[in-house]
């Protein structure tokens, strides 16, 4: 295989993954983006739902029933 | 809260299976874990990553990976926002 055809899938495979990583990371104050999720009773739970009332400890963890 | 990119189903059943008494939010579509920035590279799931979230909507403290694993410092986080309200 050519070198310039190597650079060409490189450039190519970059750029199909540079959309993943472009969203910049959340850091300590800012704000957190609300949301509107169902939670294992069926209910709609919305981030605002908490304002002005409770801190709120939002754990993401990586799949149901996996050790992980 | 615990929230993953598994269908309610399965976070019903894994809220059975650990004996969640907080919510346990699932996110299919995958659009809160974008909104957080830890959707993993594979878009198979989120990364393992912990948010403190005060009573105005700013995240005062982040965990990442491992760190997340252990509440010790969200929960410090936490005793810290408590402290301040008062």
């Amino acid at each position: 295989m050519s070198k310039q055809l190597l650079v060409v899938i490189a450039i190519g495979v970059t750029g199909m993954l540079f959309p993943l990583y472009s969203k910049a990371e959340l850091r300590v104050g800012d704000r957190a983006p609300d949301f509107a999720l169902e939670d294992q009773n069926g209910k709609t739970v919305r981030l605002s739902d908490f304002s002005g009332k409770k801190t709120v400890v939002l754990a993401f963890y990586i799949r149901a029933s996996t050790p992980g | 809260m615990g929230i993953s990119i598994d269908r309610p189903e399965s976070n019903r059943e894994f809220a059975r299976e650990i004996g969640a008494t907080f919510p346990i939010l699932s996110d299919p579509e995958k659009a809160t874990a974008k909104a957080y920035g830890v959707l993993n590279f594979t878009r198979l799931f989120a990364n393992r990553t912990t948010f403190v979230i005060d009573k105005d909507g700013v995240i005062q403290h982040i965990d990442h990976g491992s760190d997340a694993t252990d509440p010790t410092k969200s929960f410090g986080a936490c005793s810290l926002l408590e402290h301040k309200k008062q």
